[in-house]
């Protein structure tokens, strides 16, 4: 347990950097949900090991890393959370085409509960097109989904 | 969902969102590694000639400035000597202490950049942050060893600014837009022209007077509208800047500051 708990905090980490190293290289900070992305994964994945815990801890790093009031990224992370519980044994049957739409659908829906959540907080603009981060985290899905599968399965992580 | 609401309307959870700042701060200090090292190693693959040529660059820049330093010090003394005259005050002066951007914060609603000194180094609250060229932002989050600045143009920012052809007051709001800021409730009839320069007018005393803000780049006067539309591009590189210098009141950083020795300014 200890183990699986190291290994999807460090991939969350490391999701956690992309998002900061991504943020600077182009005039749209955010382009890909890089830690929504992995927390999905993880959640499709071991749904039986993952799961709120580790979205609230995300969202709590994302939260005070961006200066957001605590629970707003929470509340995000935790609705990906949720919709990876619900059809994550639909999804893992679904080929890569499915899979990529359905993921749009899902960043989709968190970038927008992002934006009504950021309307409330300030007279803040939403920087990045929500579309534009739904359709950039749909398009980098396979290979994070690729890169995430081979990683676990070199550390023998499985469902039960 | 609670959370959320209560970190936003009031202030009970600030000391636990400190402490969660000062637990996740390690993860800025990572995301500078690689600027860091990347540039260390340009440094080492220089070559001798290209130093020597960087070197009588900065001291032929240094002497020019050197030059432009003697002007301003007969310039501040007879600024002076002219406000004792009109039985002014001194006018504020501010130490400052170079810091380096280190990151982009991943907020794709906000403007906000994280730099390399913290609570350690007396960064406080609001403190102002500025590059070569103008002003730059605002500290709004602390963690011992960075801070993370909101810059001006920032939908949720304002900066009180002053025409320096005609002194005239204003506010510039950030539009989100890194090369643009909105100047607001200035009536058809003021005078502003496109090519103005604004600095900051002192005014809340947040940031201190006289530092460059941005220049006027359009004027919108619409028939039957009381006020004209002002838009304005920042000086400073809001999207390039890699290093800012932090304002602090004068006399603030002890004269052996264990990184960089303050400058004084204006």
């Amino acid at each position: 347990m200890i183990r699986v708990a190291l290994i999807v905090l460090f991939t969350l980490i490391i999701g956690l950097l992309l998002s900061i190293w991504t943020a600077g290289l182009s005039g749209f900070p955010h382009l890909i949900d890089w830690v929504g992305l992995i927390l999905f994964y993880w959640v499709v994945a071991l749904p039986a090991r993952v799961g709120l815990s580790y979205a609230l801890l995300s969202g709590f790093s994302l939260d005070v890393l961006s200066a957001s009031p605590l629970g707003h990224y929470a509340l995000i992370m935790t609705l990906i959370c949720l919709f990876g519980q619900l059809i994550c044994l639909r999804f893992r049957k679904m080929d890569a085409v499915s899979q990529v739409a359905l993921v749009f659908m899902v960043a989709g829906v968190a970038r927008f509960l992002d934006v009504w959540l950021a309307s409330f907080e300030s007279a803040s603009v939403a920087v990045t097109p929500p579309l534009l981060t739904a359709f950039c985290s749909a398009l980098v899905w396979p290979l994070v989904m690729l890169v995430l599968r081979s990683f676990r399965r070199y550390h023998g992580l499985t469902e039960w | 969902m609670a959370l959320w609401l209560a970190d936003r309307q009031t202030d009970w959870l600030d000391p636990a969102r400190q402490v969660a700042l000062n637990a996740a701060d390690f993860v800025f200090d990572i995301a500078a590694m690689p600027g860091n090292i990347y540039e260390a190693l340009s440094d080492a693959s220089r070559s001798e000639e290209a130093l020597f040529n960087r070197v009588d660059q900065l001291e032929r820049e240094n002497l020019v400035l050197q030059a432009k330093l003697q002007q301003m010090v007969a310039l501040r003394a007879e600024n002076t000597r002219l406000r004792a005259l009109m039985n002014a005050g001194p006018r504020e002066r501010n130490d400052v202490l170079a810091t380096e951007i280190i990151a982009v914060a991943p907020n794709p609603n906000r403007q906000i950049v994280a730099i390399d000194h913290g609570t350690d180094d007396r960064v406080f609250l609001g403190q102002p942050l500025i590059d070569s060229e103008g002003l730059l932002g605002q500290v709004i989050e602390l963690a011992p060893d960075t801070a993370q600045v909101l810059l001006i143009s920032d939908a949720s920012h304002s900066v009180p600014v002053q025409i320096i052809r005609n002194s005239v007051r204003a506010i510039a709001e950030g539009t989100g837009d890194l090369n643009r800021l909105r100047i607001e409730y200035l009536s058809t009839t003021t005078d502003v022209e496109i090519g103005d320069q604004l600095v900051t007018s002192g005014l809340g005393g947040r940031f201190p007077m006289g530092y460059p803000v941005a220049k006027v780049v359009a004027v919108e006067r619409a028939d039957g509208e009381r006020f004209a539309t002002v838009w304005a591009q920042p000086l400073a590189q809001l999207s390039k800047a890699r290093h800012g210098l932090l304002l602090f009141p004068e006399g603030t950083l002890a004269a052996d500051t264990r990184m960089y020795s303050p400058v004084s300014t204006q």
